[in-house]
């Protein structure tokens, strides 16, 4: 059972000690371990309750000692008191004190949520709540132990990077032909670019320095050309077949990714940075997109080159190609050494860059705030304070490049003197000047050659390590979308319903957005279908994650909500949501026509039903007077509607989808007076037969409403007419709209 | 609510602007509780009102916490601000203080033992001045916080708080992580 940790033997112990040995762990109801002791440092603390008491038993180095021996008929009220980045469980006594029991880190509060709820249930002697394992226990990684976010399975540290490279390989099993020929091609276009200096050798040895078979100058040279314009040929048509593939599987990829951001639940949003999530749709999957196209075949190009060429160097002169290899490790560690000084400088760049551009765009969009309050000047002093660090921080780092490579570049050249001195003097040597019998010029020269080609393969591998890096990092974060599963989606055997009647129930409903903050807690009401609720309270105390809960952007976290007698879980959420309307406070157009902003929901509206929805929410005669008519164009490049022209646009859209659930955020809270009228005559239209939940911050608005829901604190207050509420003298609704009638005298002076 | 107020009528007995800040007079302040391991705080404003449980905030956790304390009744309505806990006599102080360290939980790291850091997740264990603690920060940039020079918060995957007061003290490593986000 959910509540019952393993209680350790020394904490049984003193239980028992306290009870006279009575036997007590299978009386045992809750027995839960806390992470902070007494003293408010991380230290292990026991709650635990049979049918007789609360106890607390705190283990310390020196053993254990109960804090807490508390008589369940002494017990009021159990609940968790919410701090910042902790939380106490505290228990109202009858005799009107509070004790507090114990408290525990912010990762332990639901566990102490269904604890509290229990005891309270136990000393009541109520049926304790039915609490699963998944609301209770920290989700942890099965393989480090470390806590897991919510949403996803994925344990970023635990990711095999091989696997992430072989899966990001397994996008090409489509393409397996191509691929088989890309690499044939590899071969074959090394195999011809280390040619040239063979061509140049025979050229020197058999040709120049013998003074002989003048004739073979012109084939040897046509042989040149001919390797030239073989070798370029090759390169092309692998680079096409390359391009053509990599472009296919980012493709793929990134549809996936996609594909996955649109199924996923809101929840999944609420915890993430959209900037962040487009990001890896876009720069992650550009950046697998390099590597695939350039980094795979950058890699295995430079591996075959420095291969072949290292091969026919050994061939004609083992020693001293060892000798011209002698700079090779140290640059390899030069260059590594060197970008692991650079690279913090270009993290540090890197940050302040993305700083710099992101205070451009707040303060570029808060352009008329900074006016209004003549900040321009500050504004200027402070971009021009980061533009400063982020000069100092890229000429730091760009004098490190321009410090530290030429002497790389020194080192890695030191293998041409090699070849001058040791060559030249076997050059000298050998006085018949055939490659058989030592050293020749045309040798020497071909070495010259293939070092100079070595150079740049043997610089670019030392950071292919780095790009690989990045790479399977990019890789992680896009397969970490594409993995992602939405929490909210419909079970296997969900109840079909394609017309739903529109019969709410809402049980006991409990909600929080993070696992410490209850938003709702125990929310009860049975609507008709075709009544219209209006949803009051303070702005926090509720009404919108009522409504987020009944568009099942979210799932209740205990209780249930019921539609026409099946639970919204069962529903097949295909049909739920079409048959669900919203109407927003700030609508949200798309950027395109009218027209298309009105047939979102139904594209395949004819033109009659998209006019018709557009009149019968007052929007009609504005779209008309527009030149464009229903073909404007809107969002954010299109024309400037007003707030109430939206609004009446997404009345428009609500109508034609024809929802049998109605949901009115705020629908008219951004606009003028007169507009309002159009806007409530508009809803009244859009209302009629439908089960409508409606927010307004304006009661008077909640007038035609057959009842309201006051919300306070995420409880229900109060339920009735709009004329029963108002009869209560010392309600919150009757203060509510007592206190708006003063603020609009206020404004009317 | 009004169960809370023992002397019922009294808010009559002073006219004050209700959109001003109530700035308490720490001579009149005494906070208390009413029994031994009672964990209610009350609050009496000397010859005016008691509350039977306050509870007690910062107004500025991190840029000033010794300053602009806030008690708040039980619905969590602003009852009024104490400019400086060191005005409180010494009983209300001491009450005042552990109420607070009560309040915020944010161990304040001492020594980084290891950090680890891989696709903007880091993985950090430390010793904190409440104790030895492992956590994992998931996204970095989206959950660190600059609280000044060199002074920063972490939130972890599962809402725990973590203060590095000076970033630079916990060698280059942390150094490096840390100062990425900053």
């Amino acid at each position: 059972m959910a509540l019952l940790d393993d209680l350790p033997d020394a904490v049984r112990a003193t239980l028992g000690e306290a009870r006279d040995g009575e036997e007590l762990v299978d009386g045992t109801l809750v027995s839960m371990a806390g992470d902070i002791g007494l003293d408010g440092s991380f230290g292990e603390r026991w709650l635990i309750a049979d049918r007789r008491a609360v106890t607390v038993a705190t283990v310390t180095k020196s053993g254990v000692s109960r804090d807490l021996d508390l008589p369940l008929e002494q017990i009021r009220a159990v609940r968790v008191d919410t701090l910042v980045g902790s939380g106490a469980l505290l228990i109202d006594t009858k005799s009107g004190g509070v004790v507090e029991a114990l408290r525990f880190s912010a990762a332990l509060a639901p566990k102490f949520g269904a604890a509290a709820r229990a005891l309270e249930a136990i000393a009541k002697e109520e049926a304790i709540p039915e609490t699963s394992a998944a609301d209770v226990e920290r989700k942890v990684c099965p393989k480090c132990g470390d806590p897991l976010p919510d949403d996803t399975n994925v344990c970023i540290k635990c990711v095999d990077k091989r696997a992430v490279l072989l899966r990001l390989l397994g996008y090409a099993m489509p393409f397996r032909t191509q691929c088989i020929l890309i690499a044939v091609l590899m071969l074959a276009g090394t195999a011809v670019s280390v040619i040239p200096p063979i061509f140049q050798q025979k050229l020197t040895d058999e040709v120049l320095v013998p003074h002989k078979h003048f004739d073979w100058i012109g084939g040897i040279v046509f042989g040149l050309i001919l390797v030239s314009v073989l070798s370029r040929a090759l390169t092309i048509w692998r680079g096409r077949l390359a391009a053509w593939i990599s472009n296919r599987m980012v493709y793929v990829l990134r549809t996936q990714a996609y594909n996955r951001l649109q199924e996923l639940s809101l929840g999944y949003y609420d915890k993430r940075q959209t900037g962040s999530l487009l990001a890896r749709v876009t720069q992650d999957v550009n950046e697998l997109q390099n590597f695939m196209v350039d980094g795979i075949q950058f890699f295995l190009v430079n591996s075959l080159t420095i291969v072949g060429i290292l091969v026919i160097m050994f061939r004609y002169n083992w020693l001293l190609t060892l000798l011209v290899l002698i700079p090779v490790p140290i640059t390899v560690y030069l260059v590594q050494a060197t970008w692991k000084r650079l690279r913090g400088r270009l993290v540090r760049l890197y940050h302040l860059r993305s700083n710099l551009s992101a205070s451009l765009t707040s303060v570029l969009s808060g352009v008329r705030v900074v006016k209004a309050f003549a900040q321009e000047e500050r504004e200027k002093d402070q971009f021009e304070d980061r533009s400063a660090k982020l000069r100092d921080a890229t000429s730091y780092y760009d004098m490190g490049v321009a410090t530290y490579f030429p002497m790389i570049e020194f080192v890695t050249t030191l293998g041409v003197y090699v070849i001058w001195l040791v060559g030249g003097r076997e050059v000298f040597s050998n006085f018949s000047n055939k490659p058989s019998e030592g050293m020749t010029l045309g040798v020497l020269g071909m070495f010259l050659s293939y070092t100079a080609m070595l150079l740049g393969p043997l610089q670019g591998m030392t950071r292919i390590a780095d790009w690989m890096s990045r790479s399977t990092a990019s890789a992680e974060r896009v397969f970490e979308v594409i993995d992602a599963e939405p929490d909210i989606k419909s079970v296997e055997n969900a109840v079909r319903m394609p017309r739903i009647e529109g019969h709410v129930e809402l049980r006991s409903v409990r909600f929080s957005y993070d696992k410490n903050q209850p938003v709702l807690d125990g929310v009860s009401i049975d609507v008709k279908a075709g009544e219209m609720i209006g949803l009051v309270g303070h702005s926090g105390a509720g009404k919108s994650t009522i409504i987020n809960l009944l568009s099942r952007f979210y799932d209740v976290k205990e209780g249930a909500i019921l539609i026409d007698g099946v639970d919204i879980r069962n529903i097949d959420l295909g049909d739920l949501r079409r048959q669900i309307g919203v109407v927003l406070q700030e609508p949200y157009l798309f950027p395109g026509s009218i027209a298309d902003n009105i047939k979102y929901a139904r594209p395949d509206a004819a033109p009659e039903e998209i006019m018709q929805a557009a009149k019968a929410a007052n929007a009609h005669e504005f779209i008309m007077r527009f030149p464009d008519g229903y073909d404007t164009f809107v969002g954010e490049r299109g024309a400037r509607l007003s707030g109430g022209e939206r609004q009446r646009i997404s009345i428009a859209r609500a109508i034609l989808h024809d929802p049998r659930i109605l949901i009115l955020d705020e629908a008219t809270a951004s606009v003028d007076t007169q507009t309002e009228k159009k806007i409530q005559d508009a809803i009244a239209r859009l209302v009629a037969g439908r089960t409508t939940f409606a927010i307004a911050h304006r009661l008077s608005t909640l007038r035609n409403a057959n009842r309201l829901m006051v919300i306070e604190r995420g409880k229900l207050a109060e339920l009735g007419t709009h004329d029963e509420l108002l009869a209560k003298p010392d309600g919150t609704f009757r203060k509510l709209v007592d206190l708006q009638r003063e603020v609009n005298q206020i404004n009317e002076l | 609510m009004s169960s809370n107020i023992e002397t019922p009528g009294a808010e009559t007995t002073e006219e004050r602007n209700p959109f001003a800040i109530r700035f308490l007079e720490p001579s009149q302040v005494r906070l208390f509780h009413s029994a031994p391991g009672d964990a209610a705080i009350r609050l009496t404003i000397e010859g005016e009102l008691s509350w039977r449980a306050v509870r007690i905030a910062r107004a500025f956790p991190f840029s000033d916490p010794d300053h602009y304390i806030g008690l708040r009744d039980e619905e969590d309505e602003d009852i009024g601000i104490i400019r400086d806990l060191k005005e409180l006599d010494a009983e209300s102080r001491a009450l005042a203080q552990t109420a607070l360290d009560r309040r915020y939980f944010t161990p304040k790291v001492t020594k980084v033992k290891s950090v680890s850091e891989k696709s903007g997740s880091a993985t950090f264990d430390v010793e904190t001045d409440r104790g030895p603690a492992r956590f994992v920060v998931r996204s970095l940039r989206d959950n660190s916080f600059s609280l000044g020079y060199h002074r920063m918060m972490l939130v972890d995957s599962e809402g725990g708080r973590y203060e590095f007061p000076d970033i630079t003290a916990y060698g280059n490593r942390a150094y490096l992580v840390l100062s990425k986000v900053m």
